[in-house]
Formats: C-alpha cells, structure tokens, sequence
C-alpha cells in the first residue's frame, strides 16, 4: 500500500520536478519569483489541446502501451516552442520594461497580475471545464510487487530525467549555459565578460516556459486539462526550486521528487483533501531550517 | 603618441539632477599607465565605470582609438579594445576558473578562443594549475590575476582598473604591480584607480587629481609625488 | 431610481472601506516595512470565519454558532488574525522579501483549504451563513465602517508620525544603522506585521458580517491581488492613498462586473468574469508600467540617494545570517 504511494509519489514528483526546472532557470536568471510560471504549464497543455484539435488529430489511435496517439508527440514540441515564445514576449511586454522601473518585488507583484490573467484568458478561450486529451483509457501495470503504474506515467518520470540532464549539461557545457550561470551571480559583471544580457534573458524564458510547456503536457495527459492546473501546483514550484536551491536543475528534480512523495505520503496521513498543503509544510520546514533555502547559497 | 581614450567634458552620476562628475576631461596614450587619485568621493570608480557604460553619462563624449562610445553597452566594449576589470567582486566565484575564462573568449570570434584562453593559461601559470577549481575558492592575488587575465583574453588596447590593490597583501600589490607595468610595456594605454597614492605614484607615468567630481590637477606622477601641495589639494584647497 | 441608487451607494461603500481597512494594513507591512504580504486573503479569511464562529447562531453539525453581539466577532476576528500573524511571524520574517512572499502565498493557499475542508468549522464548500447585520439600517452599518476606516487611517498617520513610525521607517531604509541606533529591527518588523494583520482580519470580519455569509471561494489568491491593486493604485507608502485606491479600484471592480454582466448572455458569465480580472490584470500591468508609485505618490523622499520608491521595493534584501550583505540583485 505504502509503496503505491511512494511510487505515484514518484511520478507527480517527476512532473513537479519538471515544472520546477522551468521556475529555478529563470528565477536564478531574471532575479525575480515568477507568480506566473504555473501558468506556463497550463498554456503548455492548452495549446497542444488546440493544436490536436485545431488540426484535426485528436482522434488517432492510441499507441499502445501509451494511452496517447502520434499526433501528441507531434504537436508537444510546437507546443513547448509557443509556450517559450508566450514567456519571451511576456518578458518584452511586462517584465523587460519594469526591470528598470521597479524594484524586484515590483516584477514579483507583475507576475501576480499576469498568473491571474493568463489563467482567466484560458478560461475566456477554452472555457472553464475540464479537458483530456483523449477519452482513451491508460491500463496500470504491474511494475513491483504492490505498485501499478500506468506506461504514460512511468513515461513521465522518463522525460523528466532527460530533461533534467539535457538542462544540466546545457547549464555545465555550453557557452550560454556558462552565461546563464554568470548572469545569475552577477548580471552586471557579465556584461564586462561580454554576455549580452538580454540575449542571455531571452534564452531562459525560452527554455525555462518551455521546460514548464513539457510539464504541462505530461500533467494535462495523466490527469486532466483545467485553467488553473498550473497555479495548482505553483507552490509545489516553488517548495521544489526553493528545497533544490535556486538555479540548479538537478536541485529542482530532487526538490520535486521530495515535494511529490511528501504530497503522496500525506494522503494516508491528512486525507487527500489537504494534499495540496504538503507542499507549503515542506517549503516552510525547509525555510525554517534554512532561510536562504536548503542547498541555496548564501546571498 | 596616438591617442587611445578620449574623455571629454564627461558628466555622469546616477541620477540625472546629481551629477558625481561633473565635467571630465582626459587622454590616454599608448603604453602609458596613469593614475587615478584624490580624496574619497571624488567620484574616481565613478569615471571608470561612466567610461565602461556602467554609470549613465549625462553630457560629454568617450571614444576609443576615434571611435565615438555613445550608446555602445558594455558587452560589447571588450570587442572593441577596452578591457575593464571592476573593483573586488571581478571574478564568477560560482565558476571554475576555466569556466571564467572560456566565458570571456565566448564574445572572441570562434578560431581566437582556445588561443586566447591558452595564451593567458602560459602567462598566469598559477591559473593554469587552478583551473579546475570554483573562483571562488582562490586567494585574493590569484582572484586579481584571473580578472586580469580574463580582461587581457581580448587582446584590449585600454585597460580599466578599479583599485586592483584593494584587499590585497603589500607582497601581492608589488606582484600584480610588476604584472601591470609588463602589461603597459607591450602597449596597453592602462587607466586605474588607487587608494594607495605613493604606491599609484611610484607605478603610473601620469596621474590624475580628481577632486569633486573635477580634474584638479594632471601632472608627471613623478613631480605629484614629489609636491608637498599634494595634501592641500585632496582637502580641496587650491594649490 | 435614486432610493435604489442610495441604497447601492451604500453597499458599495461599505464593502469598499472594509477592503479599504485591509488595504490600511497593507501598507503598513508593505509601504512603511517593505513586507511582502502574499497572503491577504489568508489574514482576511481567518477574519471572516472568526466572526462567523462567534456571531452566527448555532447550526446543526457545525461548531461555533456563538450567537454573540457582532462587535465581538470583530474584535475576536482582529485578535485571532493577529495572534496568527504572531505565531507565523516570528519564523517567516527573518525570510529574505521573495521567500516571503512565496511563504506567505502558501499560508493563504492552506488557509483556504482548511475553509475548504474543515468542515464542522467552516461548513466546507457551502461556508457559513446566516451572519446577523451589525444594525438594521445599512446607512448605520456604513456610518460604523466609515467610522472604522477613518479612526484606522488617522491612527496610522499619527503611528508612523511617532517615535515608533521613525523606527521604523530608520528600518526600512538603513536596517544596519537601525540596529546601531538600538532600534531592535526584527520586533518592529514583527509589530508592523501583526497590526497589519490585524486591520486585514477586522476588514474581513466587516465584509463577512455585511454580506451575512462566508464563503471559501471568496478568499482565492484574486483577493489578495485586489487590495495589491488598491494599494499600487493608491500609492504605496501612502495611507490616504491607501483609502482612495480601495474606494477607486473597488468601483472599477464592480462597475467592470456590472457591465459585463448586463452586456454578456447568459451562457458566458463565467467567463465575463474571466474578462474582468484579464482586465485588471492588464491594467495593473499598465499602471506599474506608466504610475509605478501609484496615482497619490507617496509625500515625503527620505533620501536622495536611495531611487527605489516604496511602492517598487524597499531596498532592503535580507540574508538569512543577517549581516546587511545585499543580495546581488538589489546593487543598483
């Protein structure tokens, strides 16, 4: 019974994880907490929503083990491409100009703003009730002694690893990686090393929006499509980044994975109604213990 | 001797109605190094970081080897020769000393960069033994050392130096000193700030006076240190 | 047609001065302390449910039901968000401003599913109802409520006048220097928070009790944007402006409502309110953008030296050892 939990655990870590990524990228890089990240998971399942349906492919056969058909494969990396440009112009339309006008805790309180209006605007596009990107029905397999998995699930946890470790390696290996890192120690300095910043900005909202898209996608296939999916587990966002410590891609999957069992294992204990608060407990334990954040640096 | 920096009439700050400097004027010629004195406040990290896009010029102009500066952000300024390494925080502690280098040979065209990094491991042996290790990690001389290194990679024309003594053991001064006038000796115009005036003096050809955001007075470094009026002026009396 | 104009007219403004009285709080966490309270609608539904608890009658199947004078419910209300704020202060203020918000957006996110789901307590999804009205006349219940936010805001104008508000505010711009002055930085942080707290509690107390019910689904993370909006557009730092942005933000609010609702059939209401708040949202953007100190800037500028206006950040950025070391981010 236990190991059920742990292993479904396992999985919606993987997806907070994911999710995570995304928020650690950008939070490191732009310097702000994005209240709108969530958001980027719910506009990352809306329009690969639309791009099914818009083209005609929502009702192609399932390929089995997976409850999902070709045509998702083939529109989420257009739909992980439109939620990084959506993040990218929200930056040159909101966040680019108050950088220079507002504190940082202005573009925090922008943010909030801009999570509340991109979760209305989906509710004004594709209406409030719950959606699914096919009826078809995913079979648990046994996968040890006592947990059943379904394949997409196990498939989450799958591309949350690779995405992890493509992340890392871009962060360790590349010349933007090396700039992405500069410009979160230092924005200032990196512009004496040469790094255009803006560029450098540009990039992670790509990256971190689509890492996010990734994410919503994979939640909106194992549980359902609805306008506030995202800021649902925003706060599991936040608990992640801020327990793996802000900046670090490996730091945000294990936050995850720590946030997913805890959300999992506090079924049995407080019900599943207060799930969603096993998130805030491990955020404020990790606060407590540490203030700048588990494995974060100091300031 | 060809000029190489050219300020003039510069009037910068941080907020437009307070200008910190308020009309500076200066020439940098090839391989000399000059020295940028005077009381606390005058405004001298203020100049170097206004002529490194860092601080917002309200009025005046700066140009490189005849090129007009206006507008050109500072990632852009080591492309075109001048190098600027700032005050302590110069180095990417989080980053592996490579990894600083090979970050700065990124704005380098694609060929130059294994060159360049290669070239700097040959004149900073300490980094190359070192380059593994977080920047963070390294000792304060060796810090100074990579910031050095990481502005030479770029082959500048101009280096600015912002009180690259700070935090620094006399016997470490006297090393990135020497390191300094070799530097100067193969054709970098060097501008740099110093709060230690008698070491500034004893290194630099020129030096400069900056009193309340104004050029006091410009001499032979050798004949400031030699004037007893040297005093009066940073108090802000006339000489 | 005027009756039932007067009769909105006071409607309206009694809910907009409670959300005026929580905005008055706001500001003075925020706009005098530079706390980043995300989590208003948190404070406020611990002030709703505590006046529920202790002034509606009692009900089959849920506890409280006290039946007691509305007053008390209001005092009790402002207690108990205050004595909250006490206990989740003390650990949560020392957080650097992002965490904070973070933190305390989860504190209202848990608070309103505790409302959710606590059931016997708050009557679930359903809330609580049958709140009696303080009096029978709703010009009467304005006139209290009036009566609140006015001694609120002159009490807070002559708090921050005192040697405390100086404290305060030597806080808020030199923490290091404060503390040299023997000012004890983090006690005034923590007194500005649970003031704060509690004008947010008594506001959500007024608006419950006006209403007659409480309802989970009123105390989403939109309400605490609400009474933000109210103080961006009043100008942070500010408390008049504080009591102006309420009363302008809330008839946008419901007159934005009202339109939508006389303009748009039937069938897309739920989503008329989705135009709304993208439309606030919108122009919030735009008011940040163009006014980011609010249309009543704040009077006084301490310092020249210091550019951040209160309403886009203090400059204070904490580290949890506390040394004063800025956080990279906040060099200028």
């Amino acid at each position: 019974m236990i190991a059920q939990y742990v292993a479904d655990g396992v999985v919606s870590g993987a997806l907070v994880g994911l999710g995570a990524i995304g928020l650690t990228l950008t939070y490191a890089v732009l310097g702000f907490a994005n209240f709108a990240q969530g958001e980027f998971l719910t506009w990352g399942a809306y329009f690969a929503l639309a791009l099914l349906s818009g083209t005609g492919l929502g009702h192609a056969a399932a390929l089995p083990p997976f409850a999902f058909g070709w045509p998702l494969l083939l529109v989420l990396p257009a739909a992980v491409a439109l939620t990084g440009g959506l993040a990218v112009a929200l930056d040159h339309v909101l966040f680019r100009p108050l950088r220079r006008r507002a504190g940082p805790m202005g573009l925090v309180i922008a943010s909030f703003g801009a999570s509340l209006a991109l979760a209305n605007l989906v509710v004004l596009l594709f209406g409030p009730k719950p959606r699914y990107f096919s009826r078809a029905i995913a079979f648990a397999i046994p996968v040890a002694p006592g947990v059943r998995l379904t394949a997409d699930r196990m498939l989450v946890v799958a591309l949350a690893l690779l995405a992890m470790a493509a992340l890392h390696l871009l962060l360790t290996r590349s010349r933007l990686g090396l700039a992405m890192r500069a410009s979160a120690e230092n924005p200032a300095l990196a512009a004496v090393y040469g790094v255009d910043a803006e560029g450098v900005r540009r990039a992670s909202w790509w990256i971190g929006g689509g890492m996010s898209a990734l994410a919503g996608v994979l939640l909106g296939q194992t549980e359902q499509i609805q306008p506030l999916m995202g800021a649902d587990l925003l706060l599991s966002l936040f608990a992640a980044a801020i327990l793996g410590g802000i900046g670090s891609a490996g730091g945000a999957f294990v936050g995850g994975l720590v946030v997913g069992l805890a959300e999992a294992l506090s079924v049995p204990l407080l019900g599943a109604a207060y799930r969603p608060a096993a998130a805030f407990l491990v955020l404020f334990a990790v606060l407590m213990l540490r203030p700048t954040g588990l494995f974060g640096e100091r300031p | 001797m060809s000029v190489l920096l050219a300020v003039s009439g510069l009037v910068a700050g941080y907020e437009p109605g307070l200008p910190i400097l308020r009309g500076v004027s200066l020439t940098l010629g090839e391989g000399g190094i000059v020295a940028l004195i005077g009381p606390n406040g005058a405004g001298k990290s203020t100049l170097i970081k206004a002529i490194a896009g860092q601080v917002p010029r309200f009025a005046g102009a700066v140009s490189l080897a005849g090129r007009d500066l206006a507008g050109t952000p500072t990632h852009r300024l080591g492309a075109l020769g001048l190098g600027y390494v700032p005050q302590v925080a110069n180095v990417f502690a989080r980053l592996t000393v490579a990894e600083n280098l090979v970050l700065a040979a990124a704005a380098l065209p694609g060929p130059a960069r294994r060159a360049a990094v290669a070239a700097q491991y040959a004149a900073f042996p300490d980094l190359a033994s070192r380059a593994r290790l977080p920047a963070g990690r390294l000792s304060g001389g060796q810090r100074q050392m990579l910031a050095l290194a990481r502005a030479l990679l770029a082959s500048p024309r101009v280096l600015l130096l912002d009180e690259p003594s700070a935090g620094l053991a006399p016997a470490v001064v006297s090393t990135v000193f020497a390191r300094l006038r070799a530097i100067a000796a193969g054709g970098v115009a060097i501008l740099l700030v110093e709060q230690n005036v008698g070491a500034a003096l004893a290194l630099a050809t020129r030096a400069l006076v900056l009193v309340g955001g104004r050029i006091a007075r410009e001499d032979a470094a050798a004949a400031l240190a030699a004037d007893p009026g040297l005093a009066d002026l940073f108090l802000g009396r006339a000489a | 047609m005027i009756a039932h104009f007067a009769s909105y007219a006071t409607f309206f403004l009694t809910l907009a001065l409670a959300d005026g009285i929580a905005c008055l709080g706001l500001n003075l966490q925020w706009g005098w302390t530079g706390l980043f309270n995300a989590g208003v609608a948190g404070f406020y539904a611990i002030g709703a449910y505590a006046t529920a608890l202790l002034t509606a009658p009692a009900q089959p199947g849920l506890l409280g039901g006290g039946g007691l004078p509305f007053w008390v419910g209001w005092l009790g209300a402002a207690v108990l968000s205050a004595a909250v704020a006490l206990a989740i202060g003390r650990p949560v203020l020392r957080l650097r401003a992002d965490f904070l918000a973070i933190v305390t957006f989860g504190f209202a996110v848990s608070v309103q599913l505790v409302a959710l789901n606590a059931t016997a307590l708050t009557g679930g999804a359903f809330g609580r109802s049958f709140l009696p009205h303080p009096f029978a006349s709703a010009p009467a219940t304005l006139a209290l409520v009036a009566g609140l936010a006015l001694l609120a805001w002159v009490g807070l104008e002559r708090l921050v006048a005192s040697p405390w508000g100086r404290a305060l505010r030597a806080v808020r711009e030199d923490e290091g220097a404060a503390a040299a002055l023997g000012k004890n930085p983090a006690a005034l942080r923590l007194q500005s928070f649970v003031l704060g707290a509690a004008l947010i509690g008594l506001a959500g107390a007024i608006r419950a009790q006006f209403i007659g019910f409480v309802a989970p689904e009123d105390f989403l993370p939109v309400l605490t944007f609400r009474i933000w909006v109210m103080l961006i557009v009043g100008g942070a730092g500010n408390f008049t402006g504080a009591l102006a942005g309420a009363v302008v933000v809330s008839a946008l609010w419901s007159g934005s409502g009202a339109a939508l609702t006389a303009l748009l059939p039937p069938a897309w209401q739920v989503r008329g309110a989705a135009v709304q708040v993208v439309a606030i949202g919108v122009g919030i953007a735009l008011l940040l953008l163009f006014r980011p100190r609010g249309l009543v800037a704040e009077r006084v500028r301490v310092s020249r030296h210091l550019p951040p206006p209160p309403g886009s950040g203090p400059r204070r950025e904490r580290g949890g050892d506390g040394d004063g070391r800025r956080h990279p981010r906040s060099g200028g």
